[in-house]
């Protein structure tokens, strides 16, 4: 059956059915898509960047109080001042930032945080065990011992500083995840832009329908419905921008995270450099330290100047969390795109009621 | 309708996933234990085989943390089926907390496995039930050579070793390897040299009074043992300071440099992993080999070992499977026919060509499942506090020989302190 033979009533009918049926889909991709994208942007604001600088702030942390601790120690002062005021409050701030991790964090990361956790109490155990024998026995051997020892439980293989780079590596693909995949993934730009298209085509073409057999210039409603498609199709560009931004935010996340590593690694070569340094000019006869101490000196290096300072890289995170912190605005679009989406399949009923009721009247 | 029908069961089918794989029906258990990297994966071959028999999938947890993640994973109400521990003495603390399921009415003729002297061990100090299965085990009363550059008749009785590291020194030669540095449980080389000298000089009965907190460590045996070990360190490799800071793994090096940096090496079987990781790719039998901690007058000769004992901590079918397969000598011997990873079974069935490649490791699987009395590393077994101070006190001792009655008296200090709940009586077997 040719398309001219089908009755005006029946094509108006089909012509709406259609219509609604395209428009309820395009909606309910445009409200979920929208939701999603909103909810992923809200986590990685709140949740998996935080977790990703604590990992961050907490390495930082500990390797600055080891680093202080070996400064203490191998000026003498530690006779007086213990392992020093800095590795207080540094390892305190180690300690704070992972149970800030373990509050944010799923339960896939709990067993390596349990490890982490546990070791840390062990290196605040062998401190102390120097600093004891610092006091006891007035800067005996056996406080460097200690003191290489406790250095060895962070930077070791599978030491704090691995388990923690474990937990920032799941962290990060955790994060690539979040940002690469679903409502995200650029692939489902063209399969929204489609639908909104079709909604536009199907109403242009029920337009030129209801001139032909009408003969009326214009249906006030299908225009009002037009109208607020190309809303609808507004919102879903603002959806695509939000996770634009949430993915330019995320790499730059990253990038000041790399910076701010190197930064951090930089600061943890001064440290062993100087541990390196105690321990050539403590052992007895000197020099003669052993096969590990050996190849560790061996290892250690100055450390190079930093280039970038720790305040920039602050004020590089405060940039970040403000570019999270937009991707993340909804300005109540997730209800307004349900609520447009309904204005919508309003519109075309209403437009095509009365034809509809015109054609049967005629009859 | 038929339509209808069809599309339904295949949705279930999705849903349900009934995609043929045994899994699904035969369940899974959770292993948690405390071997990871190279160990994880070798250990994870074990489990493979397992699934691959009996279909039941397994997930494994490996943390070096064990200890503590099984605690708390049981303070949370949701324990492993199975944890393998590297210390009895921690497992047997679940036997006490009745956490630990009994094997008596799982594993079915433990006899026909297991020696009388590993199955006392595997009790963990309970008079009737089995509650352990050793995973791995290890022998720790050897010493370590290069038969290329140490020849001649091999030490057997303590004497002989004294008269060796006699010419050894005059020849201005180091004796021993030592590295105690292995945070954050430095020091135990020095507790296996003081374990195996007073098992062999005071017997077994000595050894399990002190293993389980009834000798004094200010008792004369005792002290000899330390004396006897500090009798050692005037011709250390490197010195004491080098002893102190040099790790457990990098001691050996000495034995294979040129010239040779030192000539003996105290240190349990595991160490042939070491050995073979080297520079000089040395190659069991031919580049290393042992000999049996030297006797004492009017001693037997006994052996120390450790071992990783997996307990059950769930009753589940699977895992009840799984503890089968781990005291099978299907089990036992998948990890030991791995060339390179030196582990060694407790099962008396698992030796031979068929399962060690070389020479070395073949002897030590005869000692291991042979008839000689064998104990327990004695810190392995004490009370967490008394063990670590056991190596704390290693270490005061290497910095100063001269402080030895002072440190015994502080041992013995922490020791009465405990409760005698805490200590376990399963030293020797």
């Amino acid at each position: 059956m040719r398309l001219s033979q089908v009755s005006t009533g029946t094509l108006t009918i089909w012509a709406r059915r259609a219509l609604i049926a395209a428009t309820v889909v395009a909606a309910v991709v445009a409200t979920v898509a929208f939701r999603s994208v909103a909810h992923t942007a809200e986590d990685v604001r709140t949740r998996t960047s935080q977790a990703a600088l604590e990992l961050l702030a907490a390495r930082s942390a500990l390797i600055d109080a080891d680093r202080a601790a070996i400064t203490t120690f191998g000026s003498g002062g530690a006779d007086l001042a213990g392992p020093g005021q800095d590795y207080q409050n540094q390892i305190a701030a180690a300690a704070q930032s992972l149970a800030r991790f373990a509050q944010l964090t799923g339960s896939q990361d709990v067993q390596n945080l349990q490890v982490v956790e546990g070791m840390l109490a062990s290196y605040s155990a062998s401190i102390a065990q120097a600093d004891a024998y610092e006091h006891q026995r007035g800067g005996s051997f056996l406080a460097m011992n200690e003191l290489w020892d406790a250095s060895q439980l962070v930077h070791q293989t599978g030491g704090i500083l691995d388990q923690i780079q474990t937990l920032q590596q799941h962290q990060r693909a955790a994060a690539d995840r979040q940002v690469g995949s679903g409502w995200l993934d650029p692939w489902t730009i063209p399969v929204w832009a489609f639908l909104i298209a079709l909604v536009l085509a199907l109403l242009a073409a029920t337009q030129i329908m209801c001139y032909r057999r009408f003969r009326r210039r214009l249906n006030v409603g299908l225009l009002a419905a037009t109208a607020l498609t190309l809303i609808l199709a507004g919102t879903m560009i603002f959806t695509a921008v939000s996770a634009h931004r949430l993915q330019a935010a995320h790499r730059q996340l990253q990038t000041v995270l790399s910076t701010r590593s190197a930064q951090v690694h930089d600061a943890d070569t001064a440290g062993q450099y100087r541990l390196a340094g105690l321990l050539r000019q403590g052992c007895i006869p000197r020099g003669t330290c052993g096969y590990t101490v050996d190849a560790f000196i061996a290892a250690t290096h100055p450390a190079s100047a930093p280039e970038d300072s720790a305040t920039s890289a602050r004020g590089r995170t405060r940039a970040v969390n403000q570019r999270l912190q937009v991707a993340a605005e909804t300005y109540g679009l997730g209800v307004t795109i349900p609520v447009v989406g309904a204005g919508v399949v309003v519109c075309i009923g209403a437009g095509l009621y009365s034809r509809i009721a015109e054609y049967r009247f005629n009859r | 309708m038929r339509a209808f029908l069809a599309a339904v069961i295949a949705l279930a089918c999705i849903v349900t996933g009934c995609t043929g794989k045994p899994t699904a029906s035969t369940g899974r258990v959770s292993v948690l234990a405390s071997w990871t990297g190279q160990e994880g994966k070798a250990f994870q071959r074990v489990l493979s085989a397992f699934t691959a028999r009996t279909g039941i999938a397994v997930d494994y947890q490996g943390t070096r943390a064990a200890g503590p993640v099984l605690n708390s994973e049981l303070q949370q109400g949701n324990p492993p089926d199975i944890a393998i521990l590297p210390n009895p003495g921690a497992l047997a603390t679940y036997v006490h907390s009745g956490d630990l399921h009994p094997l008596d009415d799982v594993i079915a003729d433990p006899a026909g496995s297991f020696s009388p002297q590993w199955l006392r061990l595997q009790r963990l100090g309970s008079i009737r039930h089995l509650y352990a299965i050793a995973v791995k085990a290890d022998l720790k009363s050897i010493i370590w050579y290069d038969p290329a550059r140490l020849t001649g008749p091999l030490p057997s009785t303590w004497p002989d070793l004294e008269a060796l590291q006699t010419r050894i020194s005059n020849r201005h030669e180091a004796v021993w390897c030592l590295g105690l540095h292995d945070p954050p449980g430095s020091g135990w080389p020095g507790t296996d040299w003081i374990e195996d000298i007073l098992l062999h000089r005071s017997g077994t009965a000595a050894y399990d009074r002190w293993a389980s907190g009834r000798l004094p460590w200010t008792s004369p045996q005792v002290r000899k043992a330390w004396a006897t070990w500090g009798g050692t360190f005037r011709s250390l490799h490197g010195g004491w300071t080098a002893a102190l800071l040099t790790g457990f793994a990098d001691a050996g090096r000495g034995l294979f440099t040129r010239p040779q940096g030192c000539a003996m090496e105290h240190e349990g079987s595991f160490i042939m992993v070491n050995y073979r990781g080297y520079p000089q790719h040395p190659r069991p039998g031919r580049d290393f080999d042992f000999f049996p901690f030297p006797r004492f007058a009017g001693t037997t000769g006994a052996a120390e070992v450790s071992a990783d004992l997996a307990g059950m901590f769930t009753g589940t079918a699977q895992a009840k499977r799984l503890m089968q397969f781990l005291a099978s000598s299907e089990g036992q011997q998948v990890w030991p026919k791995m060339t390179g990873y030196g582990a060694f079974s407790a099962n008396k069935n698992v030796r031979g060509d068929a399962v060690y490649t070389d020479p070395v490791s073949r002897r030590i699987a005869r000692i291991l499942t042979s008839d000689a009395p064998l104990c327990f590393d004695a810190a392995d077994l004490m009370p967490a506090g008394m063990s670590s101070a056991f190596s704390r006190a290693v270490l005061e001792y290497v910095d100063d020989p001269s402080r030895l009655d002072t440190l015994l008296v502080k041992l013995d200090r922490v020791r009465r302190s405990l409760e005698a709940s805490d200590w376990l009586n399963a030293a020797c077997g």
